[in-house]
């Protein structure tokens, strides 16, 4: 249509990017009153850089070996210290944002959207899909969530890949209860009734006028579950079922450091602070998150 | 334009069966103004919602501009009558524009973007046009009204089902939308059928007032014996009683 | 407060049902399906055919899945856990000699949890945006995000091998084992029966560490669920009127148990005891295709689990309600 360029309220990406523009700014205004919340951000921003440009910002290489240099304690030249094989532990953490981003990215990006439409359909559908989708979560969630990704590991090997297959696996439930409670409000609302009287079709009704009602609290719970994500992911590799050697995962990292755990500290204790800033900092923007696109949540 | 008869609807099954409407029958003229008065749950707002095609457990007959409705309506018969909902807080979707609120209808009809329509059908409410970028918390209620109003009128319906439109509205701004009713109505030869437990708006509103009462039709009032005050049915007075002492 | 409904009850009794047998199911067919060879793993990768074959016909698995399915669940039924495949002890003996360890653990870090974390909750909430609120946020925040195995590393290397303030391994020091009488299998209640304070003392020392590290998870959500309640509980009217002259602890903690099961339903999984020094042992034992025991300690897990699940009733909807309330009761 050709004078749809002229009419109020239709635009290119010029007006898509200022709408965008203020609610950024708005948001950042909302946000700065939140000094907590900030600090996560700031965290978050920095980790996201460090993960980018690691090898740049790493003075070592993650896994050339350096035996003279094995077990040195932490000093000037090497801030964290050293592992068995002389690697230095800073570049090593540096190196383990890496694995750590890409398996949270990764196990959100499934989880997210398969809770997000479980529950959605759940909750819009009803009746029999509604308890058989349901029953279906209940045994999920039931599974406590180190048990699948240890029979994982064993029937498909111990990787990077099996450990994101195996949160995902059991880290949709809670999402697609969220959504579906979130759908079954939405659902009964008069603007859905509304739709209804315009002949709008189901698929439309779930996807358009249901579905972007919940994406707000799933994506605060998402952010949320970043924070446990790490620590399972970090749980995985501690038990040596994620990235394996000599790939820098963190949990690994402490579990290889616990053979000398008694006489060279660091070398267990290092990778610690660096799971515990990264979950720290998710919850942080998780809980800000959830004041700024939860309207009705008061902080509690 | 309106032909119901033996309307019946009932919710729930066996021991839980609750039967809301009883066998009711009634007719609107085109261009005719219905109120329907009653209290909260005698069933006025369930024939509304069954006239609007959203309840779908009646019985009986419902006849539309001389046209048989079933349960399901095809998009043809939606757009014959079109609903405005009590509270403009909860009837238009709080995160589309206004302008996606209006041209949704088009749209989910598969009538083109619908875009090129949304300033005249704010116009035709009394808004600026500048309101179609809005988000509808940033409206007052009475402009919210005014939207959902707009919405209603999008398909160009005949027919125009009100369910409490100025409920939950502040006193000043109910006379503006119920003006604005009853201009629409003169301009668009409309049919209306109003319901309210507000005697007042139904005395300024309507042709012919029908009172409910735990499912039936109790009495039928003309507005000049309401506004007269010169109602014999019993139940009638002690809700006319209620409302005005 | 909602009415006792049986219906309701046997309605979830069902389901419970239904969903123990699909869980079992499915770590069934995990089990069997992994491409682990408990065979070989028993009698050693070069045994003859004719050893191997006996060995498989021993263990049952000739037989086909379904088959080997009905004899799983049917011995399960009987109370028989079957035998640890590579240990050769029936599983319940294994579950059984842990179990007290576990339980002492258990109990000791859900007491420390709440002795903790009620308070903390309760004080943030009524110092609501004061310093002691942000100060209770932080620790619990912090307690949401620390990685439980290293934090249990940093308190061996601080207390034990830096301070030498607490046991090690162990439930107690060695030359200590077996000199008290095994009456509960709680060696802390034993100790005491016997009167022997020096085992209590050092069994206390050994299970201080381990008790307060799972405790201080449990804890950080207590404090951000004692505080939601509390806080809510307090804009009611009733509190608020009531606070003119009395302390509030009796008003608002009718609401509490039910979410507190919630809560320790979620962390006993954290209190799985395991002899000290064998955390990731885990991994050796599937990897090694001990699996029954596997099984077992799942499907335990999985009691446990629903159990917090019907004493915390109406979880769905006590979920989303919660979501919108604050406080995050679900499981990780």
């Amino acid at each position: 249509m050709s004078n749809v360029e002229t009419l109020p309220g239709r635009g290119g990406f010029g007006r898509l990017f200022g709408r965008m523009a203020t609610t950024v700014r708005l948001s950042l205004s909302k946000l700065s009153r939140e000094p907590l919340g900030m600090v996560g951000f700031i965290v978050l921003a920095v980790l996201v850089i460090v993960a980018i440009f690691a090898p740049w910002i790493a003075p070592y290489s993650p896994t050339a070996q350096n035996l003279p240099q094995a077990l040195q304690a932490p000093s000037w030249a090497h801030w964290a210290g050293t592992d068995e094989f002389g690697r230095d532990i800073l570049s090593r953490l540096i190196h383990g944002t890496r694995i750590t981003i890409q398996t949270v990215l990764a196990v959100t990006l499934i989880v997210g959207p398969v809770g997000l439409i479980v529950g959605v359909v759940a909750g819009f559908v009803g009746g029999r899909t509604d308890a058989i989708l349901m029953r279906a979560t209940d045994i999920v969630l039931s599974f406590p969530s180190l048990i699948p990704a240890l029979a994982f590991a064993a029937a498909m090997g111990a990787g990077l890949q099996t450990a994101i297959i195996a949160i995902s696996l059991t880290g949709w439930p809670p999402i697609a209860r969220l959504a579906r409670a979130e759908a079954l409000v939405v659902r009964n609302t008069d603007y859905v009734a509304a739709a209804r009287l315009y002949g709008a079709s189901p698929l439309r009704i779930l996807f358009l006028y249901i579905a972007p009602m919940c994406i707000p609290s799933v994506v605060v719970r998402l952010t949320l579950n970043m924070a446990g994500i790490i620590l399972t992911a970090a749980a995985l590799g501690f038990l040596g079922l994620g990235a394996q050697p000599p790939a820098p995962e963190w949990g690994a990292m402490i579990s290889n450091g616990r053979k000398f755990m008694l006489d060279y500290w660091w070398v267990a204790v290092m990778p610690g602070p660096a799971i515990l800033i990264t979950s720290l900092a998710f919850n942080l923007v998780g809980d800000a998150l959830r004041d700024l696109l939860d309207p009705r949540h008061v902080r509690s | 334009m309106i032909e119901v008869e033996n309307l019946e609807v009932a919710f729930g099954k066996g021991d839980d069966r609750k039967q809301v409407v009883k066998s009711v029958s009634f007719k609107v003229a085109k261009g005719e103004t219905l109120g329907i008065v009653g209290e909260s749950g005698c069933g006025k707002s369930t024939v509304l919602r069954s006239l609007a095609g959203l309840d779908r457990h009646w019985t009986g007959r419902i006849a539309l501009a001389g046209q048989d409705v079933a349960k399901e309506r095809t998009k043809q018969q939606f757009e014959l009558a079109q609903m405005v909902f009590q509270d403009p807080y909860g009837s238009i979707h709080p995160r589309h524009r206004i302008e996606r609120v209006l041209a949704e209808l088009l749209r989910a009809m598969q009538r083109g973007e619908g875009w090129d329509r949304v300033v005249p059908a704010l116009e035709r409410v009394g808004l600026p046009a500048a309101f179609a970028e809005r988000f509808p918390h940033e409206l007052s209620g009475g402009q919210r009204q005014r939207v959902a109003i707009a919405r209603a009128l999008m398909l160009a319906p005949q027919i125009l089902l009100l369910d409490e439109p100025t409920s939950a509205l502040d006193v000043s701004v109910q006379a503006e939308v119920l003006n604005l009713l009853s201009d629409l109505r003169e301009e668009q030869q409309l049919t209306y059928v109003l319901v309210s437990h507000d005697l007042s708006v139904i005395a300024h509103m309507c042709d012919r007032v029908l009172v409910m009462k735990e499912g039936v039709f109790v009495d039928e009032l003309t507005p000049e014996a309401f506004r007269g005050g010169e109602i014999t049915q019993a139940y009638s007075k002690t809700l006319f009683e209620a409302s005005f002492l | 407060m909602k009415e006792f409904n049986f219906k309701e009850l046997g309605q979830r009794f069902v389901q419970l049902l239904v969903s123990l047998f699909i869980l079992l199911l499915v770590t069934f067919v995990i089990g069997r399906v992994l491409p682990t060879d408990p065979v070989g793993a028993i009698v050693g990768e070069l045994a003859d055919p004719a050893a191997f074959e006996a060995m498989r016909q021993r263990l049952g698995l000739d037989l086909p899945l379904y088959q080997q399915f009905w004899i799983y669940v049917t011995s399960l039924l009987h109370g028989d856990m079957g035998t640890a495949i590579l240990t050769g002890n029936p599983v319940t003996q294994d579950l059984a000699s842990a179990f007290p360890a576990t339980l002492e653990l258990a109990t000791l870090a859900v007491i420390i949890s709440t002795v903790v974390g009620v308070p903390l909750g309760m004080a943030a909430a009524l110092y609501r945006d004061t310093l002691i609120d942000q100060i209770a946020r932080v620790i619990s925040l912090v307690g949401h995000s620390i990685p439980v195995f290293w934090f249990g590393i940093v308190g061996l290397v601080i207390f034990y091998a830096g301070l030498s303030r607490v046991g090690g391994p162990g439930r107690v020091d060695i030359y200590l084992e077996g000199l008290v009488e095994p009456r509960t299998g709680l060696l802390l209640v034993d100790s005491l029966l016997a009167g022997d304070m020096e085992v209590f003392w050092n069994a206390v020392s050994h299970i201080i560490l381990p008790a307060c590290i799972p405790a201080y998870s449990a804890m950080a959500y207590i404090t951000r669920m004692t505080r939601s309640f509390t806080l809510e509980q307090l804009n009611q009217d009733y509190v608020t009127a009531a606070r003119q002259g009395r302390v509030l602890g009796g008003h608002c903690h009718r609401a509490y148990p039910a979410q507190y099961f919630g809560a320790a339903g979620d962390h006993s999984r954290h209190f799985l005891w395991q002899p000290a020094g064998r955390r990731g042992g885990h991994r050796d034992r599937v990897l090694s295709a001990r699996y029954r025991p596997i099984h077992d300690q799942c499907a335990d897990d999985w009691r446990h689990e629903c159990r917090a699940r019907l004493d915390a009733d109406h979880w769905p909807d006590l979920h989303a309600a919660q979501f919108r309330g604050g406080p995050r009761l679900c499981l990780p």
